[in-house]
């Protein structure tokens, strides 16, 4: 797709740069091999752009509930999926190897409307004005996609700093993905420069001058996202493959030149079309980019960080725990309906250990399993609606957002980071306080069990001393005393600090 | 063989000159093997065995004007950036003097053009050396159970990442190839760029990560990004005016010729090249040991590998019961699949600061499987199964002196009883009884599995 640049502007229709050149095709016909392959390609990346599914819309809609907006809302609008003509749930979730079929599907049926099209169409001779726009569609939606991508890690919230209780989960009992997303979160400052990686992409690309660049830093990123995908299942391969592609062609339009130029050793002059605008139009075009980038940029920034700094961040809880209470402690005794039970690793009912975290939140280990939280996230139901139980899906558990909204207590719906992906030996129970009669009732944060509650009577005779009586989830009667431990972790500490042993 | 399409004979602006002269210097310094250790190492590669972890030491040279500081086998990596004043330093001087003596010259693309060649190579040699480290996966052994086992907690950040990228060696393959990759584009001069670019977007995103993680190597891999952006500066004048001032842009002029002496010496250099990555690919090859290297070679006790709880454990007689708090009862016992065992207690541990990284002779000097982490204790063993006996001794280099020796017994194929002095006071009679679990990493969490 090669040109002359002919230097003369036509109307000035940008009214600042007087010296900017405008340039029109001046009627360079286009092969036929470069028209056909351009017909496919604008029916595949216009499609791949256009939301094929109804909760789009309906999430769209939700975006005019001003009062209750939050960055959840902004994140189902950029990340929307590529078209889902086939659902295959596998071993890989959703969006798992098989799911290229679609990708695969879409290309077909762009071949057989690139077919028609070529002979429904002799006279055109070149496509720069539609392969202009085709590309804006793509590049802002990348661009969109990309910073929302990149902002729930520039505000950490994607991946946070493993839990009290994570960090005394052996590493074989936490999965693949959990294990992936934990190691990026265990570095704040490592989250945040991952998150900029993403935006600085989607920054480049909204402005013309520098969108190959975007489009390309763009790709790499994501067919790095794509492997990382498949390696560790974390379940988005395909839409992180579907960005590449987008990346590619926003930066396929300057590729060839770059080629030349620099592999190639020739000068070049770049491939540039720009559209005539009437003032009318020209102003409907500033109009809508200025609103579409204030809000799926710093406004989008501004809900993430508001999330973030209040208490909303979709992977941690936010109901305060009791004052002084975190920490690791040792079962010095366990009672069982009256009779003393000691400690074993292999007994499933007396506890091994309980842990209280800074929010509301006590576990314990025993060697009863329990059917885990699989961390599956929303993709596939945001695609075809809630589905419930399937063989490789589960209930939707992270409807934090949901409860946030309703002014319910969210801590029930934010137990991916807690509780998802890890070994049931670990149970989770979120308290609430009764003062009057100091009791706390606990409720299992583990969908699948929730219908485990407890009521156990607490005092803190000492600072480091917990003592728990009450009703266990079996309806037995338990009496715990529990003592804090002073435990220090290698993780948290680091290698240049001078506590060695451990 | 090229030929002088034209001469890049235009005067280059002073600020120009200048820069050049410093950068010249300091790269060369960087580059250059100038300190004697180098020398060193490279004489002292045992052959014909050259085995790879030598050969990809040579690839990460870099001047040490100050020796590296170890704190209990610590490698404190920020002393290396003293280095780079110190480089800094002899090139500022080094600018003075050469500007001084050199002022009329105008521009100097050859000299440009061999340092481009120098750093090209530098930073293709350094990429592949990695590249076969990932791809042969020996940089990142898969982990042993022992490690497998370890609380989150109980790692230092470094070895979590290192974990975390193991337990998928397909991907440390893919990562691997991807380095490859951009170092053979470096060797080839049409697509330097390409690969300069490739490696910044590579190298910058693992000099992150060693700062973040403190994963080490941190002045080693800035200075890979530096070698990149140096490369890469090249073209994006270049760049800039096609994409951005969207104007005619003018391809690299400057070819140079080779003739004689300097034809001969190019044609040797790059064979010789070619000749270390042969080399050094051969030996990443054979370096998968069964035990790849940073993991011991002896096999452990046949058919013994496995988790054990401790189900007996008694110490001059008493049974100690199960307990969380008991200081030095043991809870549990791995054996590896090669001369380790790990037992883990509340005795505590003074943590392995190193990298594990090296190659070593002999299986109780390969600490990878204890560099980083805490929580149980690991042992070099040597069975003598005639007399059914284990002799024990601590890996840690901190708790070396703690040696002792086990006969066993093995009533079934999942017990075993083990007898002997673990200090002059404590004799113990333990058994252990084998563990078989179900772990939800490799069961994975797609299908509802109770775990």
């Amino acid at each position: 797709m090669s040109t002359e640049l002919t230097g003369n502007p036509k109307q000035a229709h940008r009214p600042k740069a007087a010296d900017e050149k405008r340039t029109r095709r001046t009627g360079q016909p286009w092969t036929s091999l470069q028209k056909i392959a351009f017909r496919i390609g604008f029916v595949y990346f216009v499609a791949l752009c256009i939301p094929a599914y109804g909760n789009f819309y309906r999430d769209v809609i939700k975006l005019f509930d001003f009062a209750k907006l939050t960055y959840h809302d902004f994140q189902a609008i950029v990340a929307f999926w590529p078209p889902q003509f086939i659902l295959i749930e596998s071993e890989e979730g959703v969006f798992g190897i098989y799911n290229y079929i679609n990708l695969i599907l879409l290309l077909l049926l762009a071949i057989v409307v690139g077919v028609l099209w070529t002979w429904l169409d002799r006279k055109s001779t070149q496509y720069s004005k539609l392969y202009y726009w085709a590309r804006v569609l793509v590049r802002y939606r990348l661009a969109y996609g990309m910073i929302g991508w990149g902002l729930k890690k520039a505000f950490p919230m994607q991946m946070v700093y493993p839990t009290l209780g994570m960090l005394n989960t052996p590493f074989v009992d936490m999965a693949e993905k959990k294990l992936y997303w934990s190691h990026v979160g265990v570095s704040f400052g490592y989250t945040i420069f991952l998150g900029f990686a993403e935006i600085l992409p989607g920054l480049l690309l909204l402005h013309r001058k520098t969108a190959s660049l975007g489009g390309a830093l763009a790709a790499v990123v994501c067919l790095n996202i794509c492997i990382a995908n498949h390696a560790y299942d974390a379940g988005v391969a395909v839409p992180a493959a579907y960005f590449t592609l987008l990346g590619i062609f926003v930066a396929w339009y300057d590729l060839p030149k770059i080629g030349e130029l620099l592999v190639g050793g020739k000068d070049v002059a770049p491939y540039r079309y720009y559209p005539i605008l009437t003032r009318g139009q020209n102003k409907l075009r500033w109009t809508l980019k200025v609103f579409f980038n204030l809000v799926f940029v710093p406004v989008a920034a501004a809900f993430w960080a508001y999330g973030f700094f209040n208490g909303n961040n979709y992977n941690i809880p936010s109901t305060p725990g009791l004052p002084n209470i975190q920490g690791v402690y040792q079962v010095s005794e366990f009672k069982l309906n009256g009779k003393t039970l000691p400690y074993s690793p292999t007994d499933s009912i007396r506890w091994h250990d309980a842990i209280f975290e800074s929010w509301s939140s006590l576990s314990y280990r025993t060697n009863r399993a329990a059917l885990i939280d699989r961390m599956i996230g929303y993709s596939p139901l945001r695609v075809k609606g809630d589905r419930g139980e399937s063989r490789y899906n589960q209930v939707n558990t992270q409807d934090s957002d949901e409860l946030f909204k309703s002014s319910q207590n969210r801590d029930l719906g934010v137990t991916r980071w807690e509780v998802g992906g890890m070994a049931g030996y670990r149970r989770y129970f979120f308290y609430e306080l009764d003062s009057a009669n100091q009791v706390l009732k606990l409720q299992n944060k583990n969908r699948n069990h929730r219908n485990e509650t407890q009521y156990l009577h607490i005092s803190r005779p000492t600072a480091d001393r917990v003592i728990l009586r009450g009703l266990n989830e079996y309806r037995d009667s338990i009496d715990v005393v529990l003592d804090r431990i002073p435990k220090t972790y290698p993780l948290v500490e680091g290698r240049e600090s001078a506590l060695t042993q451990f | 063989m090229e030929r002088i399409i034209s001469s890049d004979s235009a005067e280059w602006p002073s600020w120009k000159r200048y820069g050049f002269r410093f950068v010249f210097i300091a790269l060369v310094v960087f580059i250059l093997p100038l300190d004697g250790k180098f020398y060193q190492k490279l004489v002292g590669i045992p052959w014909p065995d050259v085995p790879f972890y030598d050969l990809l030491v040579l690839t990460k040279y870099q001047p040490q004007f100050f020796p590296p500081s170890y704190s209990g086998g610590q490698y404190l990596e920020f002393v290396s950036f003293w280095n780079w004043l110190v480089v800094a330093a002899i090139a500022l001087i080094g600018t003075v003097i050469w500007t001084a003596l050199d002022r009329r010259n105008p521009a100097y693309p050859k000299l440009y053009y061999g340092l481009r060649v120098l750093v090209r190579y530098r930073l293709a040699l350094a990429l592949i050396a990695y590249g076969l480290y990932k791809v042969f996966q020996l940089q990142l052994p898969y982990p042993p159970l022992s490690n497998l086992l370890t609380n989150y907690g109980d790692f230092y950040a470094w070895k979590v990442y290192y974990q975390t990228t193991a337990i998928s060696p397909n991907y440390e393959t893919f990562l691997g190839a991807i380095e490859l990759i951009t170092g053979i584009l470096l060797l080839y001069r049409r697509t330097v760029t390409m690969g300069a670019g490739l490696a910044l977007g590579f190298v910058g995103n693992i000099a992150a990560a060693n700062f973040y993680y403190d994963l080490g190597e941190q002045s080693y891999s800035l200075l890979l990004v530096l070698l990149a952006i140096f490369l890469f500066s090249d073209d994006v004048p270049r760049l800039y005016q096609l994409l951005i001032r969207e104007k005619l842009a003018v391809a690299a002029r400057w070819r140079p010729v080779f003739s004689g002496a300097f034809g001969k010496l190019r044609i040797g250099i790059q064979l010789i090249t070619v000749l270390f990555i042969a080399v050094i690919g051969v030996q990443a090859y054979g370096g998968r040991e069964p035990a790849a290297y940073k993991l011991p070679r002896t096999p452990g006790l046949s058919k013994a590998a496995g988790r054990y709880l401790v189900t007996e454990f008694v110490v001059n007689g008493d049974t100690i019961p199960h307990a969380t708090d008991h200081p030095f009862r043991w809870q549990e016992v791995v054996f590896e699949e090669w001369s380790t065992l790990s037992i883990k207690s509340n005795r505590k541990v003074t943590i392995d600061k190193s990298n594990g990284e090296g190659y070593y002779e002999r299986d109780i000097d390969r600490n990878y499987e204890l560099a980083g982490i805490a929580g149980r204790h690991f042992y070099h063993y040597v069975a003598d199964s005639s007399r059914h006996r284990l002799l024990l001794q601590n890996k840690n280099l901190h708790h070396r002196e703690e040696q002792f020796t086990l006969d066993y017994q093995r009533p079934t194929d999942s017990t075993l009883v083990l007898r002997g002095w673990i200090s002059p006071t404590d004799s113990v009679h333990v058994t252990l009884e084998r563990l078989a679990k179900k772990y939800l990493m490799y069961e994975g969490r797609r299908r509802p599995v109770k775990i």
